[in-house]
């Protein structure tokens, strides 16, 4: 498809109105044509208007219920699963019965206390969301070639912190990304995140705002790092104010130079 | 390795606490790829009175419409990691989420063997118009009697191939079977309305740039 045949199909392209085959065709142009891409742009910004036109209709008041024990469910369950992946370990096929079913155990007790907590979790996070507050820091690309970013949000009322980072590079082998945080030129490790077409998040359980900085780093993986990175910190976020900032810097540049020459 | 650079570390203020309702689009968006349940619960919140009519006025079923609205909000929260900036707004993510999930619903019916719905200049708006919110539906209000206002300025011959097209799925070949017009005249009337539309907007100050 060239620049012409583009901008005859621009509008029913937009409207969704295209044959499938079509819409490949359009969408392999768009990858490599920025004025085309323009286009798009204009036309689009138009048919996201068109939704506005329509009559306004109220959902019934269950829907939103209806949705959100979906939602919940699924984090609860997304939680069981991290929760089993951490108590296996590599040499997990070694170990004795007797282990095994203590880690058995040990889940069904996590599952059991985790849905009482998910109960009473659920009125408090209901409560919690209309006075809901949190903390947002940015987090940044060590490096000018690649274009990572990212933030973490501290949400006090869930004591949670939400790493989310962009634009990971697909990681070969056992690689793997990893969280840490860093208070007087000690890194702790927050865990390792989960990536999924270039988007890494990681829940952690805790309060990052008495750290200095937060980073992530390229750990040769399987299993998170002990103790300090073992790879290059790929982004950084600083996590106090102007005053600190300073001293923090030659911490965190201390941290880094002494990754360098181990 | 290469040691991050002095600016970068000067750049990263602490930000204020603010309320979740203040939260951008993009940030909650990201919460959720965090699987933030509260998020999900803002969102809804924000987005829930729009989107429902929206999907409605495709469908025409109040419960086709909250199956679509349930399946479609899950897979936002499913999803919400490969979202990105740089294809756009979130509001634009989710308009096209949940307009694919309706038209693919009436595409899977295969029940479109006419022109049939109202169309937008028959609608009586007055219909099932209710709000709990009244500043936001009243906002909601002004706002949709300007877009439909610049539907109406459009000649009907290209008003009727975007109903058609966005509003009951049809694609431009059935558009142009249907109506015996050629294919290309269905194209650059979708084009050209869409175009004729943007315009109209811009000078009534709508903003349709991002």
């Amino acid at each position: 498809m060239d620049c012409q045949q583009f901008e005859e199909l621009a509008g029913a392209y937009v409207l969704g109105a295209t044959s499938e085959l079509e819409r490949h065709a359009a969408q392999a142009h768009l990858t490599t044509c920025v004025s085309c891409q323009h286009t798009v742009r204009d036309l689009q910004t138009v048919t996201d208007l068109l939704p506005l036109a329509v009559p306004a209709v109220e959902p019934s008041p269950d829907l939103k219920k209806r949705i959100m024990v979906i939602v919940e469910t699924d984090a609860h369950e997304q939680t069981a699963r991290r929760a089993a992946q951490r108590l296996q370990q590599p040499r997990w096929w070694h170990y004795t019965q007797t282990r095994i079913a203590v880690a058995c155990l040990l889940l069904l007790l996590i599952l059991a206390g985790s849905l009482t907590a998910w109960n009473v979790g659920l009125q408090q996070e209901l409560r919690g969301i209309s006075a809901g507050q949190y903390f947002h820091y940015k987090i940044q690309s060590t490096t000018p070639n690649l274009t990572i970013s990212g933030e973490a949000l501290y949400l006090p009322q869930f004591h949670t912190t939400i790493l989310t980072i962009q634009g990971l590079p697909f990681l070969p082998g056992t690689e793997v990304y990893q969280g840490w945080l860093i208070k007087n030129n000690h890194p702790a490790s927050m865990g390792l995140l989960n990536t999924q077409d270039g988007t890494g998040t990681l829940d952690f359980p805790g309060d990052i705002r008495t750290f200095d900085a937060i980073a992530v780093s390229r750990e040769p993986g399987p299993q998170a790092s002990q103790g300090s990175p073992h790879g290059q910190i790929i982004a950084l976020g600083t996590l106090q104010n102007k005053q600190g900032q300073r001293e923090i810097e030659s911490q965190l540049t201390m941290l880094i130079e002494r990754r360098v020459e181990e | 390795m290469r040691l991050p650079k002095r600016e970068f570390l000067r750049s990263q203020p602490k930000e204020p606490a603010m309320s979740s309702e203040e939260m951008s689009d993009t940030l909650l968006i990201s919460a959720i790829a965090g699987k933030a349940v509260w998020a999900m619960d803002v969102l809804y919140q924000r987005y829930h009175r729009m989107l429902y009519a929206f999907v409605y006025r495709i469908v025409a079923d109040h419960q086709v419409t909250e199956d679509l609205m349930q399946e479609a909000f899950f897979s936002v929260w499913q999803k919400a990691a490969s979202y990105s900036p740089s294809h756009g707004e979130v509001r634009s993510w989710l308009i096209s989420i949940f307009h694919h999930r309706a038209i693919d619903y009436l595409r899977g019916l295969q029940r479109r063997s006419a022109f049939q719905q109202t169309p937008l200049e028959q609608i009586d708006l007055t219909e099932n118009a209710f709000s709990s919110d009244v500043w936001n539906e009243t906002w909601r209000s002004v706002q949709r009697d300007l877009i439909r206002e610049a539907l109406m300025t459009l000649p009907r011959e290209q008003r009727m191939v975007i109903e058609l097209a966005y509003f009951q799925g049809w694609t431009h070949s059935e558009i142009a079977e249907g109506s015996r017009l050629p294919l290309g005249t269905v194209k650059a009337r979708m084009r050209l309305g869409l175009l004729h539309l943007k315009r109209y907007l811009e000078k009534k100050d709508i903003r349709t740039s991002e």
